[in-house]
């Protein structure tokens, strides 16, 4: 931050041409705000491809070559020939996936896909247990917690609280029975003015976000394109 | 009538151009505003700082230019505390677009400290793709050097002086993840496996679901957004982007709740005058 007055970095070396580039991306895609329009699309597209292409490429270079390829050609040159069979069995598997592309090779895919399918839903049994069940574990709180062993998310009034929240909250979610009696009703009741708080929470963190993002931008033209500032 | 109907009728770009000069105030007038610490960014500044004398520590870093507002304050202080008590640490990330956002920091704080790349922290960079985390997480904390294999120097992570003595997950004393969303899998398959003390630094749009893991313990600390980087940044008396932010983010607030009461205002203005004219 160098003066009042814009004086935009030179884009003559490499640093200042690569905050130029930056500059112009940003203010292509700001224009979007004013109205749709083609430096808005052009940019659009040149962060797609840019995106798609970096991540081919660092996706070969970072995680085929040295978890596959490597193995492979290394169990190859040693004469380590389960290395190569786990490779080659790898590359079979994943071939199978092309089975997709034709009528009649689509049953290869199944296999694979019921692999992919059977292995993710163990592992997300695994991982539910693992997440929940300690959270479930949490959600029984005592009303009373003696002065000695309060902490600011264990004491009285927060446990009270938490209680009083959550089992109004689930009672909007208890679709068993209609709920027509007035203990459910008004629990219910009192549970959907939380779930409403509690998007009121999500919205603004959300816009938080935007903010941050938006923030961030606007200081980079302001202090590193057009080195304004105090 | 008139008036209340105007401002009901302000133009987009109108706002969007006010919140763009709101945001930029700071820029040019020097703001001082207090930003004290949360209880989930002390819960983990202090989890680096109870960390054992030489004990590893684990950073995954997945932000990269799209959340550098909210993500870059997190990175900057964490690795600056890191760095300043000279706690060993290794970083990856499951992002490829990260490593040169994280590696920018780290060299800068590394100038700043004297310290050395191998003994005090390593890089693994793109280790394992976004999508297959519940795989190569769970691999890498039961035997890490045969899951990473070598740095992205190329060095054998069994050469590697910092990390001699890693077999797995138990090696490290705390995970630190910094990114747009939370890493449920380090809870997953290592917080509850392991026992090893788990900290996110994520963007506060995903922060609002993720406060009952601190509550069940399963977290030992949280940074949300520019927020938690802002309030980590000061409690290693190092102000950055963080603060930057926070203070930008500030004068935005205040605007958008202006124009929140000045838009009911008129609102309710615009419905009483029309049901005075047709009264």
């Amino acid at each position: 931050m160098t003066g009042w007055l814009p004086h935009p970095v030179s884009p003559f070396s490499y640093q200042g041409l690569t905050i130029w580039l930056g500059a112009v991306a940003t203010l292509a895609i700001f224009s979007f705000l004013f109205r749709e329009n083609r430096a808005y699309r052009f940019a659009e597209h040149t962060l797609l491809g840019l995106g798609i292409g970096f991540g081919v490429a660092t996706t070969i270079t970072d995680i085929i070559i040295p978890k596959w390829w490597n193995p492979l050609t290394e169990g190859w040159g040693q004469g380590h020939w389960g290395m190569v069979a786990l490779a080659l069995t790898e590359l079979l598997l994943g071939l199978l996936w092309y089975g997709l592309y034709h009528r009649r090779t689509v049953w290869l895919s199944r296999i694979v896909m019921g692999l992919s399918i059977g292995a993710g839903a163990g592992l997300a049994f695994k991982a539910e247990i693992n997440d929940k069940l300690p959270q479930i574990i949490a959600s029984f709180k005592s009303p009373y917690v003696p002065a000695a062993e309060a902490t600011a998310f264990n004491n009285p009034v927060s446990n009270t609280v938490f209680v009083v929240v959550m089992l109004a909250v689930l009672s909007y979610f208890f679709f068993s029975v209609e709920q027509r009696h007035p203990v459910l009703r008004t629990s219910s009741r009192i549970g959907r003015v939380f779930l409403m708080l509690t998007f009121g929470v999500f919205f603004s963190n959300a816009i938080m976000t935007r903010m941050s993002v938006f923030i961030e931008r606007v200081w980079f033209l302001l202090t590193q394109w057009l080195r304004m500032g105090a | 009538m008139i008036w209340a109907d105007r401002l009901q009728r302000i133009d987009n770009r109108i706002l969007y151009v006010t919140l763009a000069v709101a945001v930029a105030i700071p820029v040019f007038v020097r703001v001082r505003m207090p930003i004290p610490p949360t209880i989930e960014t002390l819960g983990a500044y202090e989890a680096v700082e109870n960390v054992p004398p030489g004990k590893l520590v684990m950073v995954q870093s997945t932000w990269d230019a799209g959340t550098i507002g909210e993500c870059e304050g997190q990175c900057h202080a964490v690795i600056e505390h890191l760095m300043r008590r000279g706690q060993p640490f290794v970083i990856w990330t499951s992002n490829p677009a990260s490593p040169p956002f994280y590696n920018r920091i780290i060299e800068a704080a590394a100038r700043r400290h004297g310290r050395v790349y191998g003994r005090d922290w390593v890089d693994f960079g793109y280790k394992v793709p976004g999508g297959a985390l519940a795989f190569g997480v769970q691999s890498m904390a039961r035997d890490f050097p045969g899951y990473m294999k070598s740095d992205v120097r190329g060095t054998p992570v069994t050469q590697i002086p910092a990390l001699r003595h890693v077999r797995n997950a138990t090696d490290f004393a705390l995970i630190v993840t910094i990114g747009y969303n939370p890493i449920g899998e380090f809870i997953q398959f290592v917080q509850s496996v392991y026992g090893t003390k788990v900290v996110f630094g994520i963007a506060a749009i995903n922060s609002t679901t993720t406060y009952s893991y601190i509550d069940s313990k399963q977290i030992v600390g949280m940074l949300v957004g520019a927020r938690g980087g802002a309030e980590y940044e000061m409690l290693v008396k190092r102000p950055g982007r963080g603060v930057q932010i926070i203070m930008a983010q500030s004068f935005g607030h205040l605007l958008i709740i202006v124009l929140v009461v000045v838009a009911n205002v008129s609102a309710l203005a615009q419905r009483r005058l029309s049901r005075g004219a047709q009264a």
